[in-house]
């Protein structure tokens, strides 16, 4: 790792003034001269360990009072604030109770050690895992550089890569657990450098490739998550979270299913389907929402609501199994649901 | 086995084990470690660091290992895993991959199994590490340990440490042990020489007291 | 050849693609280099201190005596580590021009790019046989790159599992600019084993006979005719069921696969036993212990020789000032080392022995030790403690060194120092899910031969450790390179996938005890043999699952979905 200064923040004004850049941006046009932020720090060392980011200095905000506060209210629903670390969500009754897909996300995203180290705030804001652009030998295109070499059709290795959406950029988000908070409508708070506050859905949290190339959400260099809301679940809520990864032990995700449904008896009245690892963001798909609204949950439906949402998917030289995967398990799914 | 001086330690010696030389060469990478006069002390207890910019040189720091408080001259960018290795001689903790996917550098951090790899020991401000030269008390090996010698749980050994880590802790924290439980806490170690089968049977056995 | 496949009513005729994998020992390739005096001391990571010591002292031109390796622990070699590298060299000069002992160690990348791997294979097989069952004709042609180095071969097992009257080879070394391969654990025949195997899997359906009674008629070895008969048992292959025929989404499928390893020897294995005359009992030598339990198993052998308890002897190896040990590869390092060490405790036995019947006047042929006391035959009042008995020493300590001689029959193979055939028989069974393509792997059985078992937990130990890097082989590693750029693109360890604690299968051993009395433990190695059937085993429950077979691995997701059309 390069040389770099600690400031350990004291609170997220005092951050805020500290920092000058994200990540993301550090990335696509390195400065050397960046001061970014630090919670859990899995992402940004690895970052650094690679010499890709070479941050002058490195804001911590692990230790900010009031960032690590976890709450549930059957009201106005979960508050978990952006340091609380998913071995923390992981054992909170509360989310086992009340948001099943999230407790399933959480468990089974990466190993016991990172959960205890992880915060949800850095989950969330990591950047993709495509083996090209975590390379310091391909300038891709989210480095600003001039191709992507993942859908290359002959030479590309992007077996673990996008489906849908992937016109510029092919990575798929990594963290898993967005796919679970995007499912059940949750919102992300963030502050600003002139302490204004703001609070975006997590639909509108990510921003495609085709977007901005440089960034995979909107956070800005002098912005900070807070917090991630969940709305509260109705009696009539239901959820299910199924995961697939070449390696069950641990592993990123080859496929990701979150579905959230408001029930009545046996049909869904009302339908949330959030994909990962489909597209280079947790992708909703709204194809397979309608289909299965209003319908009987069941084998035949599930699977018309699963087809339906990979209509869309334009696979690449080698992921094309990913079809038949999200099919199966958005059918699955749905069904654990009934 | 706390370490009183440690300067003394950095001094020039003949006849360099690999050990002592390891340690000394981290030291070296660190930086000039030895001249920086300008030493700040980051108290696990006194001294409430924030609002503070620290380095990017070294400076001396106090942290607690194993019950300890040891003081060591360290940069941010040192590695907790660096720090106990090559700063304090508690070679133990392994380094395999260096990016927190195979847990051979373990450590509790607050009782917690993390990758120490993966942090800077500035990270550890006034939270207590413990390591695998911590799990033993009194010199009487910990029930896991006597389980993983009398069941041959280690290969080549070099992720025993890491195991013994996650395995000691699903023990002393769990009732009705089962071997998915094991598994379970395993899940991030990585055994390369395939000798996960005889950990497992040693965790179980250590869990039942049976040894 | 072309006579053979004449006289065949049936051949199988195909092309099998195995992946290239690389070692990733969890401690990474590395030295430290110590020159400051006359000697050059090497502390180093790896399995064969001799051959780092002759490296060295050949790059610098050096006598060996002014070189030195130790290695007390090492963390993973599995084939790779027998040589100095260039990290070694490099580590040497820099310690020559600093004036300060240098530490060379590679990071992971580093470690997946140049620190070996094993050879990719494209295996063309062409077997024949009669409507009888007879082997007619076995044709097998090979391409594999070993990046920059040679050694892609996929093995003799094709040549010698199965007697056939007609049997053609061709094995093609491709180059390639990519990171040289290394030995891997039984180099060549993992390879080797998951073509043929296969193949005889298929020809033994279009034979209509079951594939292990297929493989008794066949295989003439003796050791896997018992293997099979205690495995078949335990695993219970009568439940085996027509491929594809499991009804349900997840469909479970048994195979076997059957492999063989010659008892190889190397002769530069020699032993120091020390009786110093405060009681202490040294071992002294320069083999290493890899991870398999070598020192365990020398003071084993020294404490049963001496009547003594293991905890009564030190064990000091991996240092090439001691007498010279053999290279921890080919299994070697069993049936070569600890023949000496009997030997040399025996020989340090005799001289103390012979001390102790001069104190009581008798012969020393008469004299045994047991249980830590030096008894008489003859006379069941005399009785001494073993420490005692070191103090009648003139001297300080008895020093004997033996070496591994020839075996008492000599070496059956005419082309190395190796004789006879370690067999081994695995059975797998797997769960295919139809829908998402994921296999695995719930059981296997491994049933193995070594001679005489030593240390019965460090076997087992050995064989799980060979059978989960066969499961690994079979469903999951394999170096991603882009062919754009040439790159490995996986170079680290969450990518490079490897089975963890919920890979792992329910694993059940069979040892054979097959002694040959051919030296005086009767003891080889396990470490190959373990290795070789699994991924063929695997590959033929796969088959047995769903119906269609599979001649590539790594067996993923994808190849599964492919093979049952579910793919665009």
């Amino acid at each position: 790792m390069n040389k770099f200064s600690w400031y350990e923040a004291k609170s997220v004004e005092d951050a805020l003034e500290q920092v000058n850049s994200t990540v993301s941006e550090e990335l696509y046009q390195a400065t050397d001269k960046a001061a970014v932020f630090k919670s859990g720090g899995i992402d940004v060392f690895d970052w650094v360990k690679e010499g890709l980011l070479k941050p002058q200095k490195i804001v911590n905000i692990r230790n900010i009072p009031d960032l690590d506060k976890i709450s549930y209210d059957p009201k106005k629903g979960m508050s978990i604030g952006s340091n609380v670390t998913l071995a923390e969500i992981a054992s909170n009754p509360e989310t086992k109770n009340h948001y099943w897909a999230l407790h399933q996300a959480v468990n089974h995203a990466a190993t016991p050690q990172l959960r205890n180290m992880s915060t949800l705030g850095g989950n969330i804001a990591q950047r993709n895992r495509c083996w090209y652009f975590r390379s310091a030998d391909h300038d891709c295109f989210r480095k600003g550089g001039a191709r992507c070499f993942a859908r290359q059709s002959e030479t590309g290795e992007n077996e673990n890569h996008a489906i849908i959406d992937n016109g510029s950029c092919v990575s798929v988000h990594a963290s898993s657990i967005a796919t679970a908070l995007m499912a059940f409508n949750a919102s992300v708070v963030i502050i600003n450098g002139k302490g204004e506050k703001k609070e975006v859905t997590m639909d509108d949290f990510f921003v495609t490739a085709g977007k901005d190339i440089a960034m995979e959400n909107i956070l800005q260099a002098k912005e900070i998550i807070t917090e991630i809301i969940l709305p509260a679940p109705t009696k009539n809520t239901k959820s299910a979270y199924i995961k697939q990864v070449a390696r069950e032990s641990y592993d990123w995700s080859l496929g990701d299913v979150a579905v959230v449904f408001e029930v009545s008896g046996n049909t869904c009245r009302s339908a949330s389907i959030v994909l990962g690892a489909a597209a280079p963001v947790p992708y909703r798909s709204m194809e397979a929402q309608q289909a299965i609204e209003n319908k009987t949950i069941n084998s035949e439906n599930a699977f018309a609501a699963a087809e339906a949402a990979m209509k869309i998917a334009r696979p690449l030289a080698k992921n094309g199994y990913k079809v038949p995967l999200f099919i199966a398990t958005l059918k699955q799914a749905i069904l654990e649901i009934s | 086995m706390e370490d009183k001086n440690q300067d003394s330690k950095f001094k020039p010696t003949k006849g360099l084990s690999r050990r002592s030389f390891i340690r000394g060469a981290g030291l070296s990478t660190a930086g000039s470690v030895l001249l920086t006069t300008n030493a700040f002390a980051l108290d696990y207890r006194e001294h409430r660091s924030a609002g503070e910019e620290f380095g990017p040189d070294a400076m001396t720091i106090k942290m607690k290992v194993n019950g300890l408080v040891k003081s060591l001259s360290v940069e941010p960018r040192t590695t907790l895993a660096s720090a106990l290795r090559d700063h304090l001689e508690l070679t133990g903790t392994k380094v395999g991959c260096d990016r927190g996917s195979c847990s051979a550098c373990t450590v509790y951090l607050d009782g917690k199994p993390v990758n120490s790899c993966m942090m800077s020991v500035f990270d550890v401000a006034d939270k207590e590490i413990t390591t695998i030269e911590g799990i033993a008390k009194n010199g009487e090996l910990h029930p896991v340990q006597k389980a993983f010698i009398e069941h041959d749980a280690s290969q080549c050994g070099y992720c025993t440490p890491g195991m013994i880590m996650s395995c000691v802790h699903v023990v002393d924290n769990s009732t009705d042990l089962n071997l998915e439980d094991v598994k379970n806490a395993t899940r991030g170690n990585l055994c390369r020489c395939g000798t996960h089968p005889h950990v497992f049977k040693a965790t179980l056995a250590a869990a039942k007291k049976t040894i | 050849m072309e006579e053979g496949f004449k006289e065949a009513d049936v051949v199988v005729e195909r092309t099998y693609r195995t992946q290239v994998q690389t070692h990733m020992p969890l401690e990474t390739h590395g030295v430290v280099v110590d020159w400051n005096s006359d000697v050059m001391m090497i502390y180093a990571s790896t399995q064969n201190t001799n051959a780092v010591r002759n490296e060295m002292a050949s790059v610098f031109n050096l006598p060996k005596s002014k070189v030195r390796v130790v290695c007390d622990f090492m963390g993973g070699g599995f084939g790779a580590k027998h040589s100095a590298g260039s990290f070694g060299p490099m580590a040497a000069n820099l310690a020559k021009k600093s004036g300060r002992p240098v530490w060379l160690m590679m990071d992971r990348k580093e470690e997946h790019h140049s620190e070996g791997n094993r050879p990719n294979s494209i295996q063309y097989l062409k077997i024949g046989a009669k409507k009888d069952g007879t082997l007619t004709g076995i044709q097998q042609r090979s391409h594999g790159t070993a990046g920059v180095a040679l050694g892609a071969g996929v093995g003799r097992i094709a040549q010698i599992l199965y007697p056939c009257p007609n049997f053609a080879t061709e094995q093609y070394d491709v180059l390639t600019n990519a990171g040289p391969g290394a030995a891997w654990r039984a180099p060549g025949n993992v390879q080797g084993a998951f073509g043929l195997e296969q193949a005889i899997d298929e020809l033994a359906e279009k034979l209509n006979v079951d594939p292990l009674s297929y493989r008794n008629q066949i295989d003439k070895s003796e050791v896997r005719k018992v293997e099979r008969q205690r495995g078949a048992k335990l695993f219970d292959w009568s439940r085996r069921q027509p491929a594809g025929s499991d009804k349900g989404i997840v469909k479970k499928g048994l195979g076997i696969g059957q492999s063989t390893w010659p008892r190889f020897v190397t002769l530069d294995s020699s032993v120091e036993v020390k009786i110093h005359n405060d009681g202490g009992v040294e071992i002294r030598s320069g083999v290493q212990d890899i991870g398999t339990g070598t020192k365990t198993i020398l003071a084993q052998v020294v404490a049963e020789e001496l009547g003594l308890q293991v905890k009564d002897i030190t064990v000091n190896i991996g240092d090439t000032f001691f007498p010279v040990g053999p290279g921890s590869g080919g299994s070697v390092v069993t049936g070569s080392i600890t023949p000496p060490t009997r030997n040399a405790a025996f020989e340090a036995k005799n001289a103390l022995l012979k001390l102790v019947a001069k104190e009581w006047k008798t012969d020393s042929s008469e004299l045994f030790i047991e249980n830590g006391q030096v008894s008489s035959k003859k006379d069941a009042g005399l009785k001494m403690p073993f420490k005692e008995a070191t103090k009648l020493m003139q001297t300080s300590q008895i020093s004997k060194i033996a070496s591994r001689s020839d075996d008492y029959g000599g070496f059956q193979q005419p082309w190395g120092l190796a004789y006879g055939d370690l067999g081994s028989v695995q059975f797998a069974e797997v769960s295919v899910n139809t829908e998402t393509g994921f296999v695995k792997v719930d059981k296997i059985v491994a049933a193995h031969s070594c001679g005489r078992p030593l240390n019965i937990g460090q076997l087992e130990s050995q064989i799980n450790g060979g059978v989960i890097q066969g499961v690994s082989y079979a469903l999951y590693e394999n170096r991603v390179m882009d062919k754009g750029t040439g790159h490995m693109m996986n170079a680290n360890v969450d990518q490079y996938k490897v089975p963890f604690s919920m890979e792992i299968p329910e694993i059940e051993t069979i040892i054979v005890e097959e002694y040959s009395a051919l030296s005086s433990t009767d003891a080889y190695g396990i470490g190959e043999p373990a290795n070789i059937a699994t991924a063929a085993a695997i590959a033929n429950a796969v088959y047995n699952a769903i119906g269609v077979r599979l001649y590539e691995i790594p067996i993923t997701p994808s190849s599964i979905l492919k093979a049952l059309n579910k793919v665009s």
